[in-house]
C-alpha cells in the first residue's frame, strides 16, 4: 500500500510519540527526501546532528525539534507519483539453458509494476540467481521475452541500463572513504554542487550510516555494507532493483532494518520502485512481499501445481516436544490427513474444513507442549520439503 | 591537508571526471617535477666541459637524469593509478555521457605525457642555461676565426693530402694511383697524367652522364673501383692540373677542411678556402703569425689544453714556399702516452709527429654543437613523436583495464603473442613467394591487422560472447594505425615499384604520396588512433550494456 506524503508525516509522528524513536526517524528522513528540497535538507541535517549524538534511547525529548521538522516538510506540497501500478519489467516466457540443456530455467512469467515488492524463494541451486541476472539483463535469456517500460525517454541502451540496479549477494569492494563513493554515485546522476553534499548526508543518516560516514568501506561491517549499497543504489534514482540474497550474512535485527527499509523505499509516495529479491528467509519474505515466486528445478510454483494437489487445504508447521506418535493420536480423529517430520519441526496436513484455530483448541483440550506453531497453507515453507 | 579536502570535495561534487583522474593533483605534482627537470637541465651545464661531453644535447640521455626520470615516473604514476582505478563510473553503470569516456581517454593520455616527458624541461633547462652563458654571435665570430687558423694544426696528415684540396677550380678531384705494375690497369694513358717521384697520377672528375649508364644496379665509391681490376676509363673526365704537381706532397695548400662546421654556411666555407689560399700565396709571415695567435688566445678561452707558442707553431708549419708537412702536432700530450694517430696517405710516406708540442682539441666541436642547437634547434619534432606515443600506448592500456578488466587484458596479451608468432611464421612461409621480403612484410601486417578490425567487426555484429569481443577490440585498438602505416608503406611500395617499371634508374623517386606520408604520416597515425579509441570509447558503452 502506498502511502501519500501527508500519511507519512503522520506516522512518522505518531511512531515517535509512542517511543519507536528509529521507525519515526527513517519515516520522517523519507519524509524529507521525498521534498527534493536544500532548506530542508539542511533543516533535517542540523535535527540530524542533534538525533545522532543523542545517546540515551529514550529520544523523546528531541519531540518538539522533530515536530518542527515535520511542519516544515508538511508545507511542501508533494505531487504524487504519475504512472504508478503500470507494468515495468514484463517477462514473458523467459527460459535460461545451462550446460547444454542440463539446467533449464523457466518458462517463467513476471508482471513487475512500480511499487511492487516480489520476493524470490527456492532451495540453493535451483535458479534464483539465474531468473534475476536474467531480469537485470546480465545475461540473455535463451528464449522468451524481456520488456522494459522505463520512464525514461533516452534510447541508449546503457542509459536505460542505468535505472536497473542489480546488486550481487557479494557485493562490489569499494575504495576509499564511504562518503566519497556515495558523492561520485550521485554527481554522475546530475545532482552537483552542495545539493550532492546535502542530499549524500541525507541518505547516509536515512541508512543509519551517519556514524561511520567517515570511515573507509573496507571498515564497515556486513551489515552496514548492505546498508551502503542500498545507500548507493537510492541515489541513483532507480526504477528497478533487483536484489540476490540480501539478507544474507546480516543478523536478526539488520535483516529486519533492512527488510523494512526495502518496504519503504518500494511503497515510496515520490519515487515508488519496482523490487524483486530472492532470500531463504521465508517468513520475512512473505511479510512483505506482494508476491512471491517460488522456484524448483528452474520452475515457478504455479508450473509445477503444487497449488492444485493440496486443495487449499489447512497446513501447519509444529514444533513440539511430545512424540510423533502422541501428536498423530490427538490428531488423528481430526481429519489430519498426513503427518512428515522434516528439520525438527512437523508438518501437518489437514483435510479442508478445519481451521488454525479448531487446531489450537485441540492442542489445548490435549495439552499438547507447543513451542511453535505456523499456518504454512499460503506461505512456500509448504514446498521446501523431502 | 585541509586546503586539500576542500578542493577534494569541490571537485567530487562538481566535476567526477577530473576528481577521479586526480587530475589536478598530477598536473600539480608533475609541473613539480618539470620544474626540478629544468632545474638539473640548468645546471648540466655549469662548466664548459659539460658541454663537451655531450653531442647535441644528448646529456640527458647520457648522464643520470634519464634515470631519474623513469624511477620517478614510475613511482609517480604508480601512486597515481592506485588513486585513479579506486572509482570506476563506467563499470557501475553510473549516467555517464556518450563522449564521456573518449574525455577520460585524453585527460589520462595528458597525464601519462606529463609524467614521462620530463626530458624536454631538461632539455629547455640547459638550453636557457647555454643561452645565458653564450652569446651566439660571439660564438659565431670565434668558430670563424678558429676555422681561419685551421689549415696550420697540422695533426691529421690526410687533411692534407691533394685528395683532400677543393680549391682553386678545378678541384676537388677524383685521383687514380698507380705505379709502374698497374699503370695500364689504373691510368688511361692516352688523357693526361702527372709522373711524379715514380709514381703516375691521373686527376678527373667522374662524367655523371657515363657514370650513369655504366652503372644501373648500385652506387659505386670510385676509390674501390681503382682496386678492381677491370677499369672502365670513359667515365673518366681527365683533368690536366700539373701546374699543382707538387702538391702531391702533403702541403698547407691542399688543406681544405672546417675545423668546426656548427652554424657555418657554404658562403662562409668558402670564404675560409679564399682565405687560406691568400694567406699562403702572400707567404706574410706577420699575418699567419696573427692568425696563429687568435688561435691560441681563443683555445685559452674555450680551455683548450695545448703547450704551443706563435713562435714555436711558427717554425713546425712555415715551409715556404710551397707549405710542405715536416712535422705533425700531436692531439694529446705526448709525454704521457703516445696516442697521436694520424689517417696514414694514401700515396706519401708517413710524416712525423712532434716530440713535444700537442693541441688536445677532445670535443670542441661538441660545444660549439651544443651552443648551436640551443639557439637553433630547439627541438626535434621525431622526439616529441617517441613521448607522444610512448604515451598512447601506456594511457590505453590502461583505458581498456579501465573499461573492461583484468581477465581482458591477460587473454588480449596472449591472444596478441599468438598473433605475433602467426605473423612470424608467415614470414617464413611466404619466403618462396616471389615478391621481395619488405614488400611481403608490408602486405602481410596490413592483411593481419585487417584481419583483427574484420574480426572485431563481425563479433559485435554476430552476437559473439562478449569477452571475445572486447579482446578482438582491445586488439583492434592497435591493429588500426597498424593497418593505416603497413596500408601507406604498401601503397608507397607499390607506387615506387610502378615507377621503377617505366624509369629503371630513378632510384630516389618519390611519388606525391611519399612525400605527404613523410610529412604528414605521424599525424595522420596519430589521427587515426585517436579516432579508433573515440569509436571504441562509444561502442564499449553499448557492449556494457548487452547481456551476456
Amino acid at each position: 500500500m502506498i502511502q501519500t506524503q501527508e500519511q507519512l508525516i503522520e506516522n512518522a509522528l505518531l511512531y515517535f510519540k509512542r517511543g519507536d524513536f528509529s521507525l519515526g526517524y527513517r519515516t520522517l528522513l523519507d519524509t524529507a527526501l521525498n521534498t527534493d528540497s536544500e532548506e530542508i535538507f539542511k533543516k533535517l541535517l542540523a535535527f540530524i546532528e542533534i538525533y545522532e549524538k543523542e545517546s540515551s534511547e529514550d529520544k523523546s525529548s528531541l519531540l518538539s525539534s522533530f515536530q518542527e521538522c515535520a511542519t516544515e516538510i508538511s508545507k511542501i506540497k508533494i505531487e504524487p507519483q504519475s504512472g504508478l501500478g503500470e507494468t515495468i519489467l514484463k517477462a514473458e516466457k523467459i527460459t535460461k539453458n545451462y550446460n547444454k540443456g542440463r539446467f533449464i530455467l523457466g518458462p517463467v512469467d513476471v508482471d513487475l509494476k512500480k511499487g511492487d515488492i516480489f520476493g524470490l524463494v527456492g532451495e540453493n541451486g535451483n535458479g534464483k540467481t539465474t531468473l534475476l541476472t536474467v531480469l537485470a539483463s546480465i545475461i540473455k535469456e535463451t528464449s522468451g521475452r524481456l520488456i522494459y517500460s522505463f520512464s525514461s525517454d533516452k534510447k541508449d541502451s546503457y542509459e536505460l541500463l542505468s535505472k536497473l540496479v542489480y546488486i550481487p549477494q557479494r557485493t562490489a569492494v569499494w575504495y576509499g572513504k564511504v562518503l566519497d563513493n556515495l558523492k561520485f554515485a550521485l554527481v554522475h546522476h546530475h545532482v552537483k554542487g552542495e545539493k550532492n553534499d546535502l542530499l549524500v548526508l541525507m541518505m547516509v543518516a536515512r541508512f543509519g550510516l551517519w556514524k561511520y560516514k567517515d570511515l573507509k568501506w573496507s571498515e564497515l561491517s556486513s551489515g552496514y555494507k548492505m546498508r551502503f549499497e542500498l545507500a548507493r543504489t537510492m541515489l541513483r534514482k532507480p526504477e528497478i532493483i533487483l536484489l540476490d540474497e540480501p539478507l544474507a550474512n546480516l543478523d536478526i535485527l539488520a535483516q529486519q532494518i533492512i527488510l523494512e527499509d526495502l518496504k519503504m523505499m518500494s511503497k515510496s509516495a515520490v519515487n515508488p520502485i519496482a523490487m524483486v529479491f530472492s532470500s531463504q528467509q521465508l517468513y520475512e519474505v512473505e511479510k512483505i512481499s506482494d508476491k512471491v515466486i517460488y522456484l524448483r528445478n528452474g520452475k515457478p510454483s504455479d508450473q509445477l501445481n503444487l497449488e492444485e494437489k493440496e486443495n487449499n487445504a489447512l497446513i501447519i508447521e509444529l514444533d513440539s516436544e511430545n512424540e510423533r506418535t502422541e501428536i498423530e493420536q490427538v490428531f488423528v480423529n481430526n481429519e489430519l490427513q498426513k503427518l512428515e517430520f522434516n528439520g525438527g519441526v512437523y508438518i501437518l496436513y489437514f483435510t479442508k474444513g478445519i481451521s488454525l484455530n479448531d487446531v489450537l483448541i485441540i492442542i489445548a483440550k490435549n495439552d499438547l507442549k507447543v513451542q511453535y506453531i505456523r499456518d504454512i497453507s499460503k506461505s512456500t515453507r509448504r514446498f521446501f520439503v523431502y | 591537508m585541509n586546503f586539500i579536502n576542500k578542493i577534494n570535495k569541490y571537485l567530487l561534487e562538481n566535476y567526477p571526471l577530473i576528481w577521479n583522474t586526480r587530475l589536478v593533483w598530477m598536473l600539480g605534482v608533475t609541473f613539480l617535477v618539470h620544474i626540478l627537470f629544468f632545474i638539473i637541465g640548468y645546471s648540466a651545464a655549469n662548466e664548459l666541459n659539460d658541454l663537451k661531453d655531450h653531442y647535441n644535447l644528448s646529456s640527458f640521455y647520457e648522464d643520470n637524469a634519464v634515470y631519474y626520470n623513469v624511477l620517478i615516473s614510475i613511482f609517480i604514476l604508480l601512486i597515481w593509478i592506485v588513486f585513479y582505478l579506486r572509482n570506476n563510473a563506467f563499470k557501475n553503470i553510473y549516467q555517464v555521457s556518450k563522449g564521456f569516456l573518449f574525455k577520460q581517454f585524453l585527460l589520462i593520455l595528458i597525464i601519462f605525457f606529463l609524467s614521462i616527458s620530463q626530458y624536454f624541461s631538461f632539455k629547455q633547462g640547459l638550453v636557457t642555461k647555454i643561452k645565458s652563458d653564450f652569446d651566439w654571435e660571439q660564438i659565431d665570430a670565434d668558430i670563424k676565426t678558429f676555422n681561419k687558423s685551421g689549415l696550420f694544426l697540422v695533426q691529421n696528415q690526410a687533411d692534407y693530402q691533394i685528395t683532400e684540396k677543393k680549391y682553386p677550380e678545378p678541384f676537388p678531384l677524383e685521383v687514380a694511383y698507380a705505379d709502374k705494375n698497374n699503370f695500364e690497369d689504373n691510368i688511361d694513358s692516352t688523357r693526361a697524367y702527372i709522373k711524379f717521384e715514380g709514381s703516375y697520377y691521373q686527376f678527373y672528375k667522374i662524367n655523371p652522364k657515363f657514370y650513369q649508364d655504366k652503372n644501373e644496379d648500385f652506387y659505386v665509391d670510385e676509390r674501390v673501383f681503382l682496386e678492381d681490376v677491370e677499369v672502365d676509363f670513359s667515365i673518366r673526365d681527365v683533368k690536366d692540373v700539373s701546374a699543382f704537381k707538387e702538391f702531391i706532397k702533403p702541403s698547407l695548400f691542399n688543406y681544405s677542411k672546417e675545423l668546426f662546421h656548427s652554424g657555418q654556411d657554404s658562403l662562409a666555407y668558402e670564404d675560409q678556402l679564399k682565405n687560406h689560399q691568400k694567406i699562403l700565396e702572400n707567404k706574410d709571415e706577420s699575418e699567419i703569425k696573427i692568425a696563429l695567435k687568435n688561435f691560441l688566445e681563443l683555445a685559452d678561452k674555450y680551455e683548450i689544453s695545448h703547450n704551443l707558442d706563435v713562435d714555436r707553431w711558427f717554425e713546425l708549419i712555415n715551409y715556404q714556399p710551397n707549405y710542405f708537412l715536416k712535422e705533425l702536432i700531436n692531439t694529446s700530450p705526448p709525454n704521457a702516452y703516445r696516442t697521436s694517430s694520424s689517417t696514414k696517405s694514401r700515396y706519401y710516406d708517413d710524416i712525423p709527429f712532434s716530440e713535444t708540442l700537442y693541441v688536445e682539441l677532445k670535443n670542441t666541436n661538441y660545444l660549439f654543437s651544443n651552443i648551436h642547437e640551443a639557439y637553433f634547434i630547439n627541438s626535434k619534432i621525431e622526439v616529441l613523436f617517441v613521448y607522444l606515443y610512448c604515451a598512447f600506448i601506456l594511457a590505453l592500456l590502461l583505458f581498456i583495464f579501465k573499461t573492461t578488466n583484468l581477465k581482458n587484458i591477460i587473454l588480449a596479451i596472449v591472444a596478441s603473442l599468438v598473433l605475433i608468432i602467426l605473423i612470424v611464421w608467415l614470414m617464413s612461409a611466404t619466403k618462396n613467394l616471389s615478391i621481395n621480403s619488405e614488400y611481403r612484410a608490408y602486405i602481410l601486417m596490413t592483411f593481419m591487422s585487417f584481419l583483427v578490425l574484420l574480426i572485431s567487426f563481425v563479433s559485435y555484429q554476430l552476437y559473439w560472447k562478449k569477452i571475445v569481443i572486447s579482446i578482438s577490440w582491445s586488439l583492434a585498438l592497435f591493429a588500426s594505425p597498424i593497418f593505416f602505416l603497413f596500408s601507406c608503406l604498401t601503397i608507397i611500395r607499390y607506387l615506387h615499384q610502378q615507377h621503377l617499371d617505366l624509369y629503371p634508374k630513378e632510384y630516389d623517386y618519390q611519388s606525391d604520396f611519399e612525400i605527404w606520408f613523410s610529412k604528414f604520416g605521424f599525424w595522420a597515425i596519430l589521427l587515426i588512433s585517436f579516432l579508433t579509441v573515440y569509436l571504441y570509447s562509444v561502442y564499449i558503452r553499448k557492449l556494457k550494456a548487452r547481456p551476456a
